[in-house]
């Protein structure tokens, strides 16, 4: 892992694959590293089939879904799914996997359990290298690409980031940006390092961020505050404690995320973007969870986590114009940070 | 003016996904009218990445995953990744799903009830049609469905499957034998479920799944077919089909040595033990389980029984080379080269 320099990757949701391709292309184009694909079946289009498109359009960039789920398909089917992904790409997949967000909510179903997740990693894990898994009375095996995909935990707590510490290949940090955020983050994916016999610099860590860049502020904030509404919805909806969100933001909190529509989930014009005025959340949620603002304003931001000790950002191209975004941030926003880091 | 013989080739994903492409590329310039990808997750590489593909990769070709279940995949996934899967190839797609079989198996589960392949379809049908669903603590639907029809097709086998297809799908795909007496049974059932939803036979979609090999002679052909002719004929049809197909079998003792093969004889990874593994049953007996099961021994044999069979409204086939993870090449050569062209002389293509 880096240490030093800074590195980006970007989410996309696959609303649409008239423009999907090129977009991939872009993203490629504009020197991100990593090209993540929401994977939400009853909002975006499927994830296999968006990220097969990702892979044949793309030559070099690492992809794959940021984040599924262990519930919506077998476990079989998930390994299977991103080795042929990783075979088709030319070994390039990493496969995001978390809890369940709108993919699960929107079944009224509830999210997969600490024990879920820790035995999702291993096993899709096991099953992309090859291994044969004695499961149910059967064997379970997949067919290989020619080589184990790397398995990456998304975590928003610190049971879960302890958790990738210990058995992920990496992990997709939710919890925030704040520097304060940013060491408590890290101490708990270190500490689950070590009782694995690693260490934190063994551990892909990559920091997730709600972005946009603008001429001003208020411009950039305001297409994403739907977004800044599904993190307050998703990072904290087990539990607020240990998590360094101040005491008397707790019940606004809890009252944004009675009023959360996960059908709306990260769409800009759905009813969710009005939440996090109407709870009065909104600057405490930018301070956490965004990258956005105008270009000064973002590589500020983003110098701020790297002094904290966080190198690699993933940001979320959930903008009315993603094109338009991706090239505008790599330019203004990552190539600056680039040369200065 | 008889209606045009239609055929689709079963697909495996078991080759690397380059060569998958080269053989989906060249059937579709060989004729055929479609293409089903098979899913198996243990088996093949995943069926909607490899539709995914097709769909890119070609202009014509019908596609289909032959056949998904609804153990695997949640319902919502599976109606999103066939309506993705459309909207690469608009109009050229169909959902295809059944109990489940070694897609179920190897993971330890058991295939799906009928209860509940009439609760996936329900469900997979009102999502294409864009109308939410009730899942218990919510509700929602697919907010990007197209609005296009995917017909969704049933898999069926046995008699209350088949008229449940008949009752709730917009079609079936019949995997049932190719015989006279065989087809004009399970057309009853089928006939049998539409009425019970107000239907006719007419409404719905009929593909006949029908197992194929060619070879050089019918002896080499019939010695090819083996495991899977014993497998269906002897294991699995009991005496479901084989009184409708006219056929009175001598009793035979099966030995454990054929219960053994992984992950059952027709699937088998090695064919010859297969073969050898059915050695207790006499050449005559695989003769006349061949004729009744499929396509069964020189490309001139196929062509000839595919226009008996179009006498009886046998119009729309789905290939299933005997071997289900092995590439059907050689089945590509004999239609583009033997069959179809003497379809197309007969009036039939």
């Amino acid at each position: 892992m880096s240490t030093s320099g800074a590195r980006f990757g970007v989410v996309l949701l696959p609303e649409s694959l008239s423009e999907f391709a090129a977009l991939c292309r872009v993203v490629e184009e504009a020197g991100f590293d990593l090209l993540g694909v929401a994977d939400s079946q009853s909002v975006f289009r499927e994830l296999y089939v968006a990220l097969t498109l990702a892979a044949l359009n793309t030559r070099q960039i690492r992809l794959g879904p940021l984040v599924t789920n262990p519930l919506t398909r077998h476990l079989v089917v998930t390994a299977s799914a991103i080795s042929s992904v990783d075979e088709l790409s030319g070994g390039r997949a990493m496969l995001g996997i978390g809890s369940g967000d709108s993919a699960i909510t929107t079944l009224g179903a509830p999210p997969a359990t600490v024990a879920g997740l820790q035995d999702a990693v291993t096993t899709v894990g096991r099953l992309t290298s090859g291994a044969r898994i004695d499961r149910g009375g059967r064997r379970w095996q997949v067919h290989r690409s020619a080589r184990r995909v790397p398995i990456y935990l998304a975590a928003e707590g610190p049971r879960t980031l302890e958790l990738a510490g210990r058995i992920a290949d990496g992990v997709i940090v939710g919890l925030g940006l704040t520097p304060e955020v940013i060491r408590l983050s890290l101490a708990a994916i270190e500490r689950g390092a070590r009782a694995a016999g690693r260490t934190l610099a063994d551990i892909d860590v990559w920091w997730f961020a709600k972005t946009n860049v603008a001429d001003t502020r208020a411009e950039a904030v305001r297409p994403i505050r739907m977004a800044l509404a599904a993190s307050a919805n998703h990072a904290f909806r087990f539990t607020l404690d240990g998590k360094g969100v101040p005491p008397e933001l707790h019940e606004r909190i809890t009252g944004l995320q009675r009023d959360y529509d996960a059908h709306h989930h990260e769409l800009a014009a759905g009813d969710n973007a009005e939440l996090t005025d109407r709870w009065g959340l909104t600057e405490f949620l930018l301070d956490r969870f965004a990258i956005a603002g105008t270009p000064e304003d973002c590589v500020g931001q983003i110098r701020r986590a790297m002094a904290a000790g966080a190198h690699q950002f993933v940001i979320t191209g959930f903008v009315p114009e993603p094109t338009a975004f991706v090239r505008r941030f790599a330019r203004e926003v990552a190539g600056p940070v680039r040369s200065t880091s | 003016m008889t209606t045009p013989i239609r055929v689709h080739l079963r697909i495996p994903g078991t080759s690397p996904m380059a060569d998958l492409m080269a053989l989906i590329r060249s059937v579709e310039a060989a004729g055929f009218d479609g293409v089903g990808i098979l899913d198996s997750q243990m088996l093949c590489r995943d069926t909607f990445v490899t539709l995914g593909q097709a769909a890119i990769h070609t202009s014509r070709l019908q596609l289909f995953p032959a056949v998904t279940n609804p153990v695997t995949r949640h319902p919502s996934v599976l109606a999103s990744a066939i309506q993705t899967v459309e909207e690469l190839a608009p109009g050229r797609v169909r959902f295809v799903i059944g109990t489940g079989y070694t897609s179920a198996s190897t993971i330890g589960r058991r295939p799906a009830t009928l209860a509940e392949m009439r609760a996936c379809i329900a469900t997979v049908k009102t999502l294409l049609e864009g109308k939410r669903v009730d899942w218990g603590g919510a509700s929602g639907g697919l907010a990007y469905a197209s609005g296009r029809p995917i017909p969704v097709l049933m898999a069926a086998s046995g008699a209350k499957a088949i008229e449940l297809a008949g009752e709730i799908a917009d079609g079936a795909l019949l995997l049932v034998g190719f015989n006279r007496g065989i087809v004009q049974r399970a057309l009853e059932h089928l006939d049998r479920g539409a009425r019970r939803a107000g239907r006719r036979l007419e409404d719905l979609e009929v593909i006949w799944a029908v197992r194929t090999g060619t070879a050089a002679t019918t002896e080499d052909a019939r010695r090819m077919a083996r495991p899977t002719a014993v497998h269906w004929g002897i294991l699995r049809w009991g005496g479901q089909w084989l009184e409708p197909a006219g056929l009175t079998l001598p009793p035979l003792a099966i030995p454990d040595a054929v219960r053994q093969v992984y992950p059952d004889l027709s699937h088998a990874h090695d064919w010859e033990a297969a073969i050898r593994a059915t050695s207790f049953v006499p050449d005559d007996v695989v003769a006349q389980l061949c004729d009744a099961l499929g396509l069964v021994g020189t490309a001139e044999h196929c062509a000839a029984r595919i226009a008996d069979m179009a006498a009886l409204g046998v119009e729309n086939l789905y290939l299933m080379p005997f071997q289900t993870f092995v590439g059907p090449e050689p089945e590509v050569r004999a239609f583009r080269d033997v069959v179809f062209p003497r379809l197309s002389a007969a009036g039939l293509r």
